[in-house]
Formats: structure tokens, sequence, C-alpha cells
């Protein structure tokens, strides 16, 4: 009974020594690595995959008022625009017959114009009555009322130069889609060309729905190029449908393209971070898990002690650690199942 | 007879050079050997199971082919090791069973055993090697190759010229093997509405050969052959995985191609603290180890040859240099017991001629016992070489009665005979009781014959090739002998040396001084014989003293869930903390496993440490002594075990009984946790009895998984069977050679992977995509669960029962001893539960078999020696009075046992067998000759006297020449001396003992029995 007594004493020693020593050439050779845990922001993130689209409000199809002609086209498709940069001239007959009527409009003015002058003249002199006159001027000013109706009427086409009228991009951006060529006829409420900026893009995530759960609108994602460039973005919407194909909730980040990196249909992952905290920090290879518990190593000197830890939440990277380590104290992250199992055994079964 | 032998003496002669020159023929053809094979027949069979954990092994493949092996016929056992990925079962057959036909037995029940497990898994039998199999060793280096590519040199060029080496089994190949690995990232997949299986399907499909036949035409016949051989990177890039609308994308769109390796290797070899492409050259079974290792060597000159410039070969070991060394070193010995002897017989006889004759015979006796040898077949090796080393004093012997009985005789010449009538005289005179001596020494050889497995395979080549000796030294002393006598010898002068006069005139005194005190001195006798056997009680026990093999091998444990990377690093630091002595030649390591190789995963590793030859040791003097300071100095490394021993040792433990430490204990049970808690249990037990050191558990357990369990009611819900999710990871994780690359005549395998962050990420490895049949796209999380747990890395049987196992190697301690009292520890202190039951096993197995036939062949021989003498004399009294020598013998051999600080073990037990003979033989001169004079008419106080005085001289020349012959191998520290030194020892005191005793307590105890008469 006493033997086996002190043969339980001798074991507990054995198996729970609680420190390693291993002198640095060791330690060096087998990469056995430490760091001080440190506070800081933890971010826990997670990364879905993606597709790039166009922001649907920074488009802007280019039609014209009036039915007419294509007669000259300034741009090629994929060119970038600059607001105001002539886009193409439209000729229209509506155009020439308002010009002539114009025109028409104009000689009658100016006749009115001479008569009304004249019998204003006539009438002070008393030589013709009040009556003829007033007809002269009311001619007058009918023959200007129908000039300024005529110009309104051509203005409300836009900009005009001769016959034709001339259509100017009214945002920066790219050519996506001509659908006229020279002499292509166009009619009113078609739309000739399409143009869109890449200022700012759509990024769609596929997200599964347990995930969902834990994102907030207007919270920051990033999205990660494939050139390896990340960009920052913000979520404005999550769908209120599932995707019947993919079984995930796509979930929207609108992004700046600085840099013009990104562009639409490209496939993109995207990071968004589920929560953020403030807490002491360690690699999440430092902690690892005996019997239940949680343990780490920590280096005084050439001696590396195991100490008993509790830790909120681990990451592939990174755990945050509740208690039992302060701050500054190395903690050994590579090399680790060494120390690990010199302490509890060649990962036999205690 | 005798009259015909010297009327024909010219004949004789002629004879006599012809079997000197037949002998020395056979002496230089005869195939020489290190040792005896100890290895039981055995077959092995290996099922690779890439992927499978060692439960699924274990109940999917080892659990059946087992079964399926216990059924043989001359099967003993079947053992197996299930690992995870690996299925390992020895299947041992009865010992003398032909190994081609086990093979054959085993070949025809492997198609019975294919059948019952799943087809992929393909069971293959091992190399027909043996524990002495690993016979060189070579690595390839080179400053601007990488191991892919060495390993492509190795396996396509060199692989096959060392193969083509007769008497080449197998090649153990490390480093990794080239692939092109095509890493399909899954979310690209997902946005194209790919599945996995897509591209495992298109590149099956896009790369490949058909033979059309002929075509005649106007060009001629024409072979037709429908290339689409897959032949660059690029090749594999632009596989076309998917068309629409005339677009259609490649396999690099959606995967990262790349030369890599073959995914899954659990092994590498590492030299001087660098990994490099190592390989072991598998011997087969009974070739001549030598003459193999010569070839081998012709061979790699021609290799070096074709190798690329900046390729170097290095060949790090061969097991030739220690079958040099043993045979130097028994050569060494037999020569410099020739010279003693020689020396011996000048002293004594007083006569260069005589002397010369006797020295003649010993050579002639060899050289026709090689003859023997080799007709018989019997190899010359350490242990059959050391039969002739001992016995080299025994070869003698009947020369020396022949040749001394001539010369008293031709002294004693009153009726002035012819020469050739005193021969005829002499030799007849002494030809019985010759031949009976020999024949009594050659019967105590013959129970050794009753040895079985080891025992038997090391010392019966031994008593084999003594009893050769023994018989060609008949021939020898009563053919060639007479004739050479009547060519050499010349009357002599005086008869006895002034020397031999002496000795005579001073034992005589002695001997009359003991007459009259009778009885105390046989009560003193009586008393040191007590006392020998009681510290006979005292003394050791073990198998055999390990035999010296100039190299150290240290085996390291590590944690099961290091990763190969890990594992190199604590391979460099032993092999660098090896290297800081200037005695280390070498030191390279091999880590788990080759492709085809031993049941080992990458926390195992065994480094070689290859000494320099031993006149060159400065820091230490022993092996043991380096063991020690290594271990020293290894013990600051944190989380390792080492533990140590010899190469050949090591593989001659592991194929004995599955364990590569001298003690192992195996806990049988069903619960494999009970096991291994009980196995824990045992080793502290053992890390507390002194002169355990290397003390360790196996981790069976331990190894955390990832364990995937589909979700059986979600897969019904989306019509997904478990096999499509399980079909993800047999393929895609493991690696799935979907078709191959061809560069000229090699072909490399095009592996379809996950990448490595899928494969290592628990997260990413959660997103996996699965399609369903209506081509939903699902993540593997949600119809699986993903968990880390805890299972099995080894999982150990013994015909058919699990067993878990705690190792230990011994210093400075008797194993018998050490087994003794663990046994006693163990059943005090651990209460098995039902079902479960303990195991010694390891080098004690055989101590304890060896001990057992022992205890029952060594009074076989002394009733065999009694039975003899009873037969001899007729005379139940003579026959005990001789057999007396027996005890007289045993003080001897016990003291200097005691003395010398060996343990008692087999070879000392036949130093014990041998010395009995030898010491009943001085009786027997010496009791024949009273019995001689009494039938003469002398009185017994009379004809002891005459005997005493004319005896005295042909016991001593025997008993000197029988110990002198030893004392080389007494002296020797070379590699190979230490199995023969128990022998020798015994040998030497008994013959010591016995042979004063013969001359005092004989004549004592003669005249107490006769007085009456």
């Amino acid at each position: 009974m006493k033997k086996a007594l002190i043969f339980i004493l001798l074991f507990f020693t054995v198996s729970f020594a609680k420190e390693v020593i291993v002198n640095p050439e060791i330690q060096k050779k087998m990469n056995i690595k430490t760091i001080p845990a440190t506070y800081k922001d933890i971010t826990l993130s997670k990364t879905y995959p993606a597709v790039v689209s166009e922001d649907p409000t920074l488009s802007f199809g280019v039609s014209s008022s009036v039915d007419g002609i294509v007669d000259t086209l300034y741009v090629k498709p994929g060119d970038y625009v600059k607001k105001g940069q002539v886009l193409l001239s439209v000729y229209s007959p509506k155009i020439a017959d308002i010009q002539a009527n114009i025109e028409m409009a104009k000689v009658k003015l100016n006749t009115a114009k001479q008569v009304f002058e004249r019998e204003e003249l006539l009438y002070k002199e008393d030589v013709i009555p009040y009556v003829r006159y007033y007809n002269a001027k009311i001619e007058y000013e009918k023959a200007l009322g129908e000039l300024n109706a005529l110009k309104k009427m051509l203005n409300s086409y836009g900009e005009v130069k001769g016959n034709s009228i001339i259509l100017r991009s009214k945002i920066d951006g790219f050519i996506a889609d001509i659908k006229v060529i020279k002499g292509s006829p166009v009619n009113v409420g078609e739309q000739i060309m399409l143009i869109h900026s890449h200022e700012r893009l759509w990024v769609i995530a596929q997200v599964p729905f347990e995930d969902v759960q834990n994102l907030k609108i207007g919270q920051t994602a990033f999205v990660l190029a494939p050139n390896g460039k990340k960009i920052q973005g913000k979520l404005t919407y999550i769908n209120h449908e599932i995707d019947p194909k993919t079984r995930r909730n796509d979930v929207r980040i609108v992004v700046n393209n600085v840099g013009d990196i990104l562009k639409p249909n490209l496939f993109v992952n995207v990071e968004i971070p589920i929560s953020s905290s403030k807490g002491l920090v360690v690699p999440s290879s430092a902690v690892f898990v005996e019997n239940g518990k949680e343990y780490c190593f920590v280096k005084n000197g050439n001696k590396f002690i195991l100490r008993e830890i509790k830790t909120s939440q681990k990451d592939e990277k990174e755990a945050v650690v509740i208690s039992g380590l302060k701050e500054g104290e190395e903690v050994a992250y590579s090399g680790v199942i060494f120390l690990r199992s010199s302490v509890f055994g060649g990962g036999t079964n205690d | 007879m005798i009259e015909n032998i010297l009327k024909f003496r010219i004949f004789v002669l002629f004879l006599l050079v012809l079997t000197v020159s037949f002998g020395y023929y056979s002496y230089k053809t005869l195939s020489i050997d290190t040792f005896p094979d100890p290895t039981p027949i055995q077959v092995n069979i290996y099922t690779d199971a890439p992927g499978l954990s060692a439960e699924e092994v274990e109940s999917l493949i080892t659990k059946k082919i087992e079964t399926v092996m216990s059924g043989i016929k001359d099967v003993t056992t079947v053992r197996s090791v299930s690992l995870p990925g690996l299925s390992y079962i020895s299947v041992f057959f009865k010992d003398g069973t032909d190994v081609y036909f086990a093979r054959r037995l085993v070949m025809e029940k492997l198609s019975d055993a294919k059948a019952q497990i799943p087809s992929q898994y393909n069971p293959i039998m091992g190399p027909n090697s043996s524990g002495l199999g690993n016979v060189l060793i070579y690595a390839l280096t080179s400053k601007s190759k990488s191991l892919v590519d060495l390993k492509t040199i190795e396996e396509w060029k060199i692989k096959p010229l060392i193969k083509a080496v007769d008497g080449v089994e197998e090649i153990s190949q490390w480093g990794p093997d080239k692939a092109f690995l095509v890493k399909i990232h899954p979310d690209k997949l997902l946005s194209y509405g790919l599945t996995l299986e897509d591209i495992s399907n298109a590149v099956e499909k896009n790369g490949g050969v058909a033979g059309g036949g002929f075509s005649k035409t106007n060009e001629g016949d024409l072979i037709v052959r429908a290339t689409n051989y897959l032949t660059s990177i690029e090749d594999i890039k632009n596989i076309p995985i998917m068309s629409e609308n005339g677009y259609f994308l490649r396999l690099s769109d959606v995967a990262d191609v790349e030369v890599g390796e073959v995914p899954n290797r659990r092994g590498a070899f590492t030299l001087n603290g660098q990994e490099v492409q190592g390989n072991i050259v598998l011997k087969r079974v009974n070739t001549n180890t030598k003459d193999l290792v010569d070839r081998l060597y012709q061979q790699f000159e021609e290799i070096k040859k074709i190798l690329p410039k900046d390729v170097e070969l290095k060949i790090l070991y061969d097991q030739s240099y220690l079958t040099k060394k043993a045979v130097s070193t028994v050569e060494k010995a037999l020569m410099e017991g020739i010279i003693l002897v020689a020396i011996a017989m000048v002293f004594y006889l007083g006569n260069l001629r005589s002397a010369l004759l006797v020295v003649l015979s010993i050579p002639i006796t060899l050289l026709m016992a090689f003859i023997f040898m080799k007709e018989v077949g019997l190899s010359g090796n350490l242990m059959s070489l050391s039969g002739l080393a001992i016995g080299i004093g025994l070869f003698a012997d009947a020369t020396v009665v022949v040749v001394e009985n001539t010369f008293r005789n031709m002294f004693h010449n009153p009726q002035n005979l012819s020469k050739i009538q005193i021969i005829q005289i002499a030799v007849k005179e002494v030809f019985k009781p010759v031949v009976f001596a020999i024949l009594i020494i050659i019967a105590v050889f013959l129970p050794i014959f009753s040895f079985e497995s080891v025992e038997g395979k090391y010392y019966k080549p031994l008593a084999l090739t003594i009893i050769f000796a023994l018989v060609s030294s008949l021939v020898v002393a009563f053919v060639f002998m007479p004739v050479l006598s009547y060519y050499f010898l010349k009357t002599p002068k005086s008869e006895e040396t002034k020397v031999m006069e002496l000795i005579n005139n001073l034992y005589h005194k002695i001997l009359n001084k003991a007459l009259k005190h009778g009885k105390i001195v046989l009560t003193g006798v009586v008393i040191v014989f007590v006392f020998s056997i009681w510290i006979f009680t005292k003394i050791g026990t073990e198998f055999a003293p390990t035999l010296n093999e100039g190299s150290v091998l240290v085996k390291s444990f590590l944690n099961p869930n290091v990763s190969l990377e890990e594992a190199k690093r604590v391979a460099f630091l032993v092999e660098e903390t090896a290297k800081q002595f200037p005695e280390v030649e070498n030191a390279f390591s091999n880590i788990g496993r080759a492709e085809k190789g031993e049941p080992e995963d990458v926390n195992y590793i065994e480094t070689f440490i290859i000494l320099k030859p031993y006149n060159q040791w400065k820091n230490f003097k022993r092996r043991e002594d380096f063991e020690n300071i290594l271990r020293e100095k290894l013990k600051d490394i944190p989380g390792v075990g080492f533990s140590f021993t010899q190469p050949i040792q090591m593989r001659i433990d592991e194929l004995l009984s599955g364990v590569k430490s001298t003690v192992a204990i195996k806990v049988f049970g069903d619960d494999l946790d009970k096991v291994n808690q009980i196995g824990q249990k045992i080793e502290e037990i053992v890390r507390n009895t002194k002169g355990a050191v290397d003390v360790e558990t196996e981790a069976q357990s331990g190894k955390l998984q990832l364990k995937i369990t589909p979700k059986r009611d979600v897969l019904a819900k989306y019509g997904i069977t478990a096999e499509d999710i399980l079909l993800v990871f047999g393929k895609y994780f493991t690696g799935y050679e979907a078709n191959y690359l061809k560069e000229g005549l090699i072909t490399f395998p095009i592996v379809l992977r996950l990448p490595n962050d899928y494969i290592n990420s628990l997260e990413k490895l959660a997103s996996i995509p699965i399609t369903t049949k209506n081509g939903y796209l699902l993540s593997l999380s949600d119809v699986a669960n993903i968990e880390i747990s805890e299972g099995f890395f080894k999982i150990r049987h013994e015909n058919g029962i699990r067993y878990a196992l705690v190792q230990s190697n011994l210093e400075g301690r008797d194993l018998g001893g050490f087994i003794k009292e663990l046994k006693e520890k163990i059943d005090k202190q651990i209460k098995l539960p039902e079902g479960y039951f303990i195991q010694f096993s390891g080098q004690f197995e055989n101590q304890e078999r060896a001990m057992k036939k022992l205890s029952v062949i060594v009074p076989m021989v002394i009733l065999l020696i009694f039975m003899l003498l009873y037969v001899n004399y007729n005379s139940f009294k003579d026959a005990l009075i001789v057999i007396l020598n027996v005890p007289f013998a045993t003080i001897g051999g016990i003291l200097s046992l005691y003395l010398s600080g060996y343990n008692l073990s087999v070879p000392a037990a036949i130093g014990f067998i041998a010395v009995f003979g030898i010491a009943t033989l001085n009786g027997v001169v010496l009791i024949s000759y009273i019995r001689q004079l009494i039938f003469e008419g002398k009185t017994v106080d009379e004809a002891i006297n005459v005997a005493t005085r004319l005896r005295l001289r042909p016991i001593l020349i025997t008993a000197t020449a029988s110990s002198l012959g030893l004392i080389p191998i007494l002296l020797s520290g070379d590699i190979g001396s230490e199995t023969q030194k128990p022998i020798a020892i015994v040998v030497i005191g008994g013959i010591f003992t016995s042979t004063m005793l013969t001359l005092l307590i004989l004549p004592i105890v003669y005249r107490m029995f006769n007085k009456g008469a």
C-alpha cells in the first residue's frame, strides 16, 4: 500500500512537471519561437466568394429626344468619356422642319415689324386710326411669339447644331454599349448607347445563411482583389431571398473602385469582419487543449512554464486570452508540440 | 588398418597433399556471412490505404486479411500493425518451412483476402528479405537538383540497375515523388457552377493514347497511333473544362497547376543535418551478404558513369564491413591460437619435431573441416568459424596423444623394434581411448541440435563445425600422423624435459600429501562446490552478449501529431549532436516510412550513427559509453523519447518479436483505451525498475483526427448519397491521380487536389461546395458535421488480439533478473480486468526458451557422458568416479564466469557443455590407465602412483592446448569476439579446475572406493 502511494506520487510528479528547460541553441534548432502577448483590437473576419457588378445608379443611357438618323459618332465602345463630351450628332428632319419654320417666322416677324413700325409712325401722325395701328402691333407680337415658340421648341430637343442635335455625356465613364452606327435611324425612346461609371461598384458576396445573422447593414467589409489588393467597402444590402441555386444569401458591398482595380463580373473574395473587440491576443498555435483544458507555454529565461489559460475566441490565426496570461509575457507559438509532449507524454493516453 | 596406412605411406602423403589443396580451395570459396540469419520464416503483406484512419485500416483491411492468413498451414503467428494509411501484416511460419513455398501459400490466400476488402485497396506481399536484409544504404545528393529530381533519377535510372543485381530483393526509397499538382479552387467552381467531378472527368478524358492497328496506304503499311499525351505543364493548364458559345474554360481558370510532389508523404531521409534522397537495398533471403555487396559496388561504378554531373551517390553503410571484421576476428583468433598451442607443445614435449607435428595437425584439421562445411553448404560466419576457434585446442588432442605415445615408445624401445613397428604399437595402444574420448566430446555437442529458433540458428552451426573438425582431427591423427611421424620423428635423447620433471616431482609431493589427508581435501572440494553453486544463483542471465556492430542506432519517438517538418528538425539535431564527436563517421536518419517500408509514421526516426574504427576512439572506449554520453546530451531535447540500439540488432529484435527493443511487454485485450491505460501504468513500473533505460510506451492513441460525418437527414432531403461526400475526401483531399504526364519514357502522375489552405483550414473546409442532383450547390458544413477528435494512431494485433506495447532497453543489469523483478512488481501493482493478459517479449522470449531447453540438455549431456563411460568401463563405480569431473569443471566455470562479470547466457551454457566433455577426457585418460595397471597386477596405490606420473604430461598438454587456444578470444576486443567470450571464459575456468582436481582428487576418490580391493 505504501509502495503504491509512493508510486502514485511519483507518477504525478513525473507526468505533471510543469516546466521544460530548453537551452537556447536547441530552441533555435527545434524552431521553438516565442512572441509577447499583446493587447489589441481584434477583429474576427470570414471570407466569402463574391462577384463584382456595376452600380446601376451610376449608369447613364444615351437616347435621342427626336427621331432621326445618326449623323456622326464621336466615340467607340470602351472609350472613356468625360462629362460634357460630345458623343454623337443626330440629323432629324423634324429639326430641319423647325429650323425652316423659324426662318419663315423670322421673315414673317421682319415683315410684321416693318408694318408695325410704319403703322406706328402713321398713327402718331394721326394718319391712320388706332385700330389699324393696334392690329399691326398684334400682328408683330404674334410673329415674335411664333418665332420664340419655335426657338423654344428647337431648344427643347437639346443642343442643336444645324439640322442635327448633339448628344453629350452626362457622367464620367466608359462607353459600355453602342447600339447604332453612322446612318442608323434613331427613334425617340430608344437607347443609343450606355455609359457606365466604374468609380463605384457593387460586390455581391454569397454568404451562407447561418453567417448572415452576424452581418450588419452599414458595416465595413473588404474586397480581396485577385491581384492581392484589399479594398474597403460598405455593406449596404442583404438580400431578402436565398439564391435558389447556390442556397446562399447574396450580400451587397459597395466599394469605391480606387485605381480601377475591380471590374464587373470579376470573381473576388470578400472578407467581412464578424466581431470586433479589444483583448489579449496570442497566436492560435500557442494554445492547445489537453484533457479539456487550455494551456500555453510561457517563456522565462530558458524555462518554458506550462500555464493554464482560458480563451474567449479563436480563429485560424489568433486567440483571445481572457485569463491566465499577462500582457507582455512571452508565449511559445512554434515547436509547441515538443514542449507539450515533454509535459504530457509522447501523445500518449493521459 | 594402421599396417596398411604405413605400407602405402606414399599414397597417404599424396592423399594429404590432395586434402590440403582441396581444403584450401574450400576455404577460399566458402561463402562468408556475418552470422546465421536468425529471422523466422515470414511473409509480410502491405496494403496502402491512403486517407484511411487507423481504425478504418484495422477493421476494413487488417482484420480481414489477418483472419484469412491465420488459416494457412504451418503458420505460427500472425502480427499486424494498422496505421493511418497503411496496414502491415506479418505471417510467421514454422521453422524449416521453405520461404518460397510460404510465399506461394500466402499468395494463394491473398486473392481470398482481396475479395473481402474494399476493391480500391490492393494488398501486396512485402519483399522477401530478413533481419539481415538491410545490406547497403546509399543517398543521392546534389547542389543544384531538387529532391524531386533526385528521386526521379533514383526511381528511373538507378533502381532498375540495382534491382538487376542478383540477390537484390527490393530498394526502399525515401524522398518525394514528382507529380503535377492540380489545385482546384472550389470558389471558382462555385462561380462557374462546376463540380469537382467535372474537373476530374475533364482531366481524365484529355490525354492518353490509342492504338489503331494497321493501315494499308500508298505510303506503305502503317501503324496507326492516336496520341494525345500530356507532355508539358502547359498541356495540363489548357485542358478544356467547359465550353459555351464558342468560348471555353481552361483548367488554369479554375485551378493552379504546378510541379510538386505526390501528396501525403510520410517519410524523409536526412544526412548530416540535411534532407537527401536516401535508399536502403534489401537483400533477398539466403543471399550471401559479402558477395552481394561486392556485386553492388561493381554496379555502383557503372551507375556513377550515367549519373548527371552534379549528382553525387554516397554509400553510407554496408553490412559487409561487419562480416569482414567478424571473420578477421575469428581468423586472428585461430592464428594466435595455433601459435600459442605450438609454444605449449615445445614446452611440454621438449622436442621441436613432435611439437611441429602437433601444430601441423591443427591447420590440416581445419582445412578438412572446411571441406565438410563447403560440401554441407554451411557458410563461414561468426558462429561456424567460432566453433573452430573455440575447439582449436581440442582438435590437436588426438594428434597429441598419438604423437606423444609414439614419441614415448620410441624412447622406451627395449626390443629395438623398427620405426614402423613402434608407430604401429603406439597407434594401436591409443586408438580405442582416443576414439572414445573424441566420441564423448562429439556426443556432448549433439544435444545442441535440439535447439530451436534463434538459438538453434546461432549455435547449431557452431556445434556442427566442432563435430566436423573433431572427426577430421581423428582422421588426421590416425591416417596422416602415423605417416608423418614415420618421416619426421627421431628417437629422442630424453623422454621428458627438465621442466616437466620438475613439475612432475612437485605434483607428486602435493598428491602424496593430499592422499594422506584425503577426507579433508575432499570435504574442502565439496564445500567449494557448494559455494560455487551458491554463486551460480547470483549470476545474472541473458540470452547472448550483444554483438558489437561498430555503429549506433538512435530511435526517436515523437508526438504522433508532429509534422514531417518538425520531425526533420529533430533528426537534424540528433545528427548534429552525434557529429560533434570526431569518432562519428556519418550520421543519417530515416523518418517515417519509405513507399514500401516499415509500418511507421513521421513521428518515428531512426538515426544511424556510423562510428570510425575502434582504434580511433578517443572520447570513449566502449560503444555503451558513447551511448551514455549521447543519451545525456539528447536529454535536453524536449518532448522526444530516445532509445539506443544497433542497426542489425534492431532489425533482428524487430523481426523476432515485432518489437525493436530488448524487452517488450505486451498488454493484450479488446478495448484499446484500457489496454493503453494499463500500458501506461506498466511503463511507470518499468521506469522505476533498476537497469531500465529508454523506456517508452508506444503512442497508440492521441492522434488528432478531423472527423467528418455526413448528416443523413440533410442528405436525404437533397437526394445526395453519403458517398458523394465521402468521395470529396477520398479523392480531393488525399489527392486523386486522374491522368499522367509523359516526359520521354517517364510518366508522372497528375494529381487533383484541393489547395493547401482548404485542406489545412477548418473554415475553408466547411465551405467546400457540394452539388446536388438538381443542381443546387451546398457547402460541406450544410451536409456534414466536422469536428476534431482524438483517435488511434497505431493498432497492433498478435494472432488477432489487440495489444499495447511497452518497450525498454537494459543497461548494467542482466535480463533474467530484470524480468523477474518486473514480473513481481506488475503482479503486485496491477490488477488486470478479465480477458486482459500480459506477455513478455523481445530477447527475453529467446532467453526463456533457450534456458528451458538447456535445463533439459545439460542433464542429458551428463547422462550421456555417464552412459558412454559405463559402456566403456563396464563399471558403474568407475564411471561415477570419472563423471566427478563434471562438478570439478562446474566449479571453475562458475567462478570464472562470476569473476569476469559475464552473465549466464546461451554461449556460456555451451561453454559448460563443452567443458564437461573436455574435463571428462582428463578423467578417462587417468582412470583408464590406473585400471590397466591394476589389470596388469599392480596394487591400487602403485597403479595410482605410476599412472599419475605417466599421464601427467598428456593431461597437462590437452588441458593447456584447449585453454591456450581460447586465450586469443578472451583477450580480443574486436567485433565478433563478444559472443565467443562467455564460451572461452567458462571453458578455460572449467578446464583449469577440472585438471587440477582430476590430478588431485580423482586418485583420492579412486583409492577410497577401491580400498577393499
